[in-house]
Formats: structure tokens, sequence, C-alpha cells
């Protein structure tokens, strides 16, 4: 969800799998947090540079804080590698209204159904029946 | 589980070969693929079957429990059986309704878990399920052969031999999903269990437990028992669309993992220097097999019969090739698959599988290698340098196309709003290429060489200036120490054939008689000629058999 909701959003694809492999680490604050930065096309770059910064620790340079939240600078390391924590698994306690706004997003990713979509695109007749 | 390597050491396949739409496309089953692994864990094991509850009513509707122990852990398949209008059946994944809906649970379900699978499982997608939930699925009957089966049971009667080789199933699975979807278990709930940790073991669980649920459901209507060597032929049949189709491009390193244990496999048994006579009597057995089971791979599409009829005398004249002589000569795996090459692509790929079967002791450890947890790390301290070497050497292939062409970009994938289905769309004909999913990795790569070109430094300073290139980059890394991790081929070109990605995948599940419909859809057989639950400490072989095989 979050990297359909990243790349709905007009991330650069490798950034979007970046900020997936993190929610992996995220807490819901996290999350949140991420969201508001999609909604806002100009704090894009933020995440951009936010890859570059951890880019630059992985090659050993000195960690640093971040213009985005703390948090999700601790997610994205941990994904990086460069701290140790555990993945958050099991499902999350994610409120409905932001599984709206990622859900928004990754709608961006997908293409309004068509009667000629729905009979050509997957291959099969409609029906596939015998 | 022990594993030997031979004293010679062949080398592998190069992937510039092996990952190719074309041979990915011709791919057969084999002993490594996870469905004959996971059968040699229940044997191993000593697993059982048992069936705590049948509460299917006279016309075959209500719902069963099947429960089986692996590696300490005890599975249930809890199967729902509702009546479906006949209209309304349809194995596309926008279908609401099915004949069949399942769940493999985690445990023994209590009534009230029985009761809640009841009413969740027939909704699938509709509905949201728990962490006890590990994969759910669903079937439809085959409108040819279940209720034709039926009837004949019923009249004191087999049904008609013909019928079942020619159809093999009773039902087909249209999607069988595992890993989180809907809310099931993550894979790594059961990732560490013995038996189920290798790729998509639970899946495998829940199609066999469900092949045997349709044998059970069809002696139940129809009042009388099939024959062993009926049901034997009866496994699960599958729709497989597009929905499948991304994955290998989204798990670059699992493909690459699947890869290179079935090269390494190949690589081994090469190399070994002398087989037993044991081993070729078993090969002479297994010759004869697939020229049976060739003949009776008959399909409605034209193109695709070609090609089995193609592979069917080339096999004979490959059969003609193994006599005692040839087997018993220093390298005589080697020989034989050196003497493929001279045939066609599918024949190649049909005589890698093949030489490969009668080496379990060699080569079934390899399994344990399937399963990586590992995803694409990028290196961001790489020099350029090396980034310009790997793509020139690993990515040649998609530097010289021009994409701008319409033959180079003639397909699009795209994820549709309806149940959010993968499809393929064609590029100026279809909307939707505005939001393109990015399958087409060539072009990616090819666009990130030309902004390498002039650039120097690392990784880590390049990507600062071009963060469009970071998914592109990661990618060229990866193949790097992983080699087999991507296609090579143009995904978006006019010649992708997206059936070339399912089918190298459902090889690798197990699946045979593949039955495509078009370039995008296909039917396969799974679990044929599979031992039946009372059945598990037979021999493990069954590849590639044939109607009343013993």
């Amino acid at each position: 969800m979050v990297l359909k909701a990243c790349r709905g959003a007009g991330l650069a694809l490798g950034v979007a799998e970046d900020m997936s492999e993190a929610s992996g680490f995220m807490p819901v604050s996290a999350l949140s947090i991420l969201a508001d930065i999609l909604d806002e096309p100009p704090r894009h770059a933020d995440l951009e540079d936010l890859c570059a910064t951890l880019d630059g620790e992985v090659c050993g340079a000195p960690q640093s804080t971040h213009k985005v939240s703390a948090e999700l600078m601790t997610a994205a390391r941990i994904a990086r590698g460069i701290e140790t924590g555990a993945e958050i698994t099991g499902p999350r306690d994610i409120a409905a209204d932001l599984w709206a706004r990622l859900d928004r997003l990754a709608q961006n990713t997908y293409v309004p159904a068509s009667a000629g979509s729905r009979a050509a695109g997957a291959g099969a007749g409609l029906d596939d029946n015998d | 589980m022990k594993d030997l390597a031979p004293a010679t050491e062949f080398p592998l396949r190069p992937p510039a070969q092996v990952m190719r739409l074309r041979r990915m496309g011709a791919a057969f089953p084999t002993r490594l693929s996870f469905l004959r692994t996971l059968m040699r864990a229940l044997r191993d094991d000593h697993a059982t079957v048992s069936r705590p509850v049948w509460k299917i009513d006279a016309n075959g509707f209500g719902h069963a429990v099947y429960t089986v122990e692996l590696g300490g852990h005890l599975y249930s398949l809890v199967a729902v059986s509702t009546d479906l209008p006949a209209d309304q059946r349809t194995d596309r994944v926008i279908a609401t309704a099915w004949d069949t809906a399942y769940v493999l649970y985690d445990g023994t379900p209590s009534q009230a878990e029985i009761d809640r699978i009841c009413q969740t499982a027939p909704k699938q997608e509709a509905a949201r399920f728990t962490e006890r939930d590990l994969v759910l699925s669903r079937a439809n009957k085959s409108v040819r052969l279940f209720a034709e089966t039926v009837g004949a049971l019923r009249a004191g009667q087999q049904p008609n031999a013909a019928r079942i080789r020619d159809i093999g199933y009773l039902m087909r699975t249209t999607a069988v999903y595992g890993n989180g979807k809907f809310g099931i278990a993550d894979r790594a709930h059961i990732a560490d269990r013995p038996g189920l940790g290798g790729p998509f073991m639970a899946e495998m669980l829940t199609v066999w437990l469900i092949r045997g649920f349709t044998h059970d459901l069809v002696e139940h209507i129809g009042g009388a028992p099939l024959h062993r060597h009926l049901k034997r032929h009866l496994g699960i049949g599958n729709s497989t669309g597009l929905g499948m189709a991304p994955f290998l491009v989204s798990h670059p390193l699992l493909l690459d993992a699947w890869m290179q244990v079935r090269e390494t496999a190949l690589a081994r048994v090469r190399g070994v220097e002398h087989l037993t006579q044991a081993q070729i009597d078993r090969m002479q057995v297994l010759v004869q097999r697939v020229g049976v089971h060739l003949a009776e791979w008959q399909v409605p599409d034209a193109d695709a019969q070609d090609i089995i009829d193609q592979v069917r005398g080339e096999w004979a004249g490959f059969q003609r090739q193994l006599n005692q002589q040839t087997l018993a000569a220093p390298y005589a795996i080697n020989t034989l698959v050196e003497a493929s090459q001279r045939g066609s692509i599918d024949l190649q790929e049909l005589v890698v599988a093949f030489v490969l079967e009668p080496f379990g002791d060699l080569i079934d450890g390899l399994t344990e290698c399937m399963a990586t947890p590992f995803t694409p790390q990028l290196n961001p301290g790489m020099p350029l340098a090396e980034i310009k070497v790997a793509v020139l050497r690993d990515w040649d292939w998609a530097l010289g196309i021009d994409y701008e062409t319409a033959e180079a970009s003639a397909q699009f994938w795209y994820v549709s709003e309806e149940k959010l289905e993968p499809r393929v769309g064609l590029r100026g004909t279809e909307p939707g290429a505005d939001r393109e999913t990015p399958l087409d990795i060539a072009r990616q790569v090819r666009a990130l060489a030309q902004d390498l070109d002039k650039a120097n430094g690392t990784v880590a300073q390049f990507l600062r200036d071009h963060p469009e290139h970071r998914a592109a980059l990661r990618r060229v890394q990866s193949v790097i120490r992983n080699p087999y991790a991507e296609i090579r081929d143009n995904l978006i070109g006019a010649d992708c054939r997206p059936i070339d990605m399912l089918r190298c995948k459902l090889a690798y599940f197990g699946a045979s008689k593949f039955d495509p419909k078009s370039d995008r859809w296909t039917r396969i057989t799974l679990a044929q000629g599979a031992p039946l639950f009372d059945e598990l400490d037979r021999a493990d072989d069954w590849w590639l058999p044939y109607f009343g095989m013993t």
C-alpha cells in the first residue's frame, strides 16, 4: 500500500521503494507523517533528500538530523541496516482516515476499468467457465 | 539433508541464455518444484490427513475440515461449498461468487472459527481474515467434468476414462492468496516452521488438500467411490492470468534464488562421471513415461499444440539415443544436455527437467536455498565505474533498443481499478499508459545508462543528482551479485508474451499440462499424479505422469 501511495503521489520509483521498505519499521505516527509529506508535493524533495542522506550514512558519514521527523528517519535507518530495530509485524491499528489518505494516493496508480479493458486487458474473455 | 557435490563442477548456464522469456516460457516442472518438495516433506514427516468435519449435504453443499500435521504444527483446510448459479460462474479475478471457498487454518479450528470462515471465505477479497488464516482460495467446478463424473457414479459406473485423462481435474482454483493479503497471516508468521519455510509451501499444501476435497465431494454426491487410478490423475486445475506476472519482476532476489538452484542442480548432474545401473534403468523408465505424457498433453490452442507436437517428435529422437551404451559412457548426462542444444528450446528445457529427475540425493538439498528473505539493497559507495561495467555486461541487450519506437513500447502494464487486477494494454489504442506500472525495466536501465555516460564518482553522488534513477541503479547492482535476478527481455515490447512469465513461475510451483488460452493467460494442472491422502509413503515418483501409471 505504501509503495502504491508513494508512486501515486509522484515520487520517483526508487524513492517510493525505499519508503515502502521503511514502512515495515514505521509506527502509525510515522506513517501519518509520511502521508502528510506525500500530500504536499513541495515536500517530496525531503524524501529524496532523506534517501541521499542515508546513502551517505551507509558510506560512513556520521548520523545527522534531518528535516523529516526523527521517527520516519529511524524507520528508514533500520530498513537500510544503519540501525537495528524490529520489523512491525501483524496488523497495525491504522485509523480509517489515514488509510483513506494513503488509498487515495494509491488510486492514482490504478486505471479506471472499462468494458474494453475488462475484455482485453487480462487476456481472458469475460467468462472463462468450462 | 546432505548436500554432496560431485568432483567435477560444470559451469552454470549463463543468465544471458537462461533469463530470456522464450526459454522461461518453455519451463517444465522438476523435482525441485515446490509441490514436489512439499510431498517429500509430508512423506518424511509421516504425515497423515484426517477429516474431522464433514457437513456436506446430498447436493454437495456445506462445509468440511481436513487436518494434517507437518513439522510439529497442525494445519486445517476449511472447505466451504455453496450453490452457485451457472451464469455466475467465471474464473476471472473479477468474479464475486464461486462454487467453493477455502481457508488454510493455522491449527484446528473451533466451531466459532469454522462458522466465521463459512461466512467469510465465500466472500473472498470482499471479506477480511485473521492471522490464523494462512491461505485463502476458491475453486470452480469444471463444467466439462464435474457433473458428468457425479452422473456416472450415481449410475453405478465409473466416469469415462478418456474424459478423465483429457481434462484431468474436477475443479479449478482461480486464486490462491497467501502472505498477508486481505488480513491473512504474513509469510513471516510461518516461514520458520519446518516444512513450510520454502516458497509457497502453504499455498501448495492448500492446493493439495483442495484436490483431495474435490475427490471426496464428487464421491459423496455421486454416492460411490472413484477408482484410485482415476483419482490419482485428477489434480487441481488452475486459471492463471496476469495477476502473477509482475511477481517475477517485483521479487528479483527470489527469482535469482530459484534459477540458481535449478541451474546449480543441472551443473551438478552434468558433472556426474558415471551413472549407476539403477540410475540408468530409471532414465529408461522415465524417457518412456515422458513420451506418453506428451502424447496425452493435448490443448485447444493451435500454436501451443504445434509446439507440443514438435517436442513430442523431438523426444522420440532423443529417446532413441538413450541406450545402455550412451548412458554408461562417462559424463553421459552432459552428453545428453549438449546433444539437446541441437533441438528446440522446448526440447532443451524438457531435457533439463528430465536429467534432474533421477538425482534426488544429489540435488534435493538445494531446495533449501530457494527461499530468501532478502530484498535488493542499494550499495551507495560503489564507484560508478563498476556500475558502467555492469550495465555493459548485464544489460547490453537493453541498451540497443530504441524505446521511442512503437515496436519497443507497444505494450504497457497497468493495474485496473477493478479488483486491482494487473492487465496489459496496447499503448496508443488503450487508455491508461499515463498510469503505467513500472515494469519497463529495460527502458529504465537504458535511461540510466544515458545519464551515467558523463558521470563520475560514486553511486551516492550520482543519485543525489539523479534520484529518478534510484530504482534502475538498484536493479543493476542486484544483478552483479545475483545474476539471475532479471528477465533479460523488454517487457513492454511487442514481442513480450506475459504467458512466458506465468509459465516460468508455474513450473516452479510444479504445474504441468500448460493449456494457454492467449498470450496472457493459461490453464494448468497441479498435483496430477501426486500421492492421494493415504499414499504419502509412496515413492516421490510422479514427475510428468501419464494416465493409469502405476
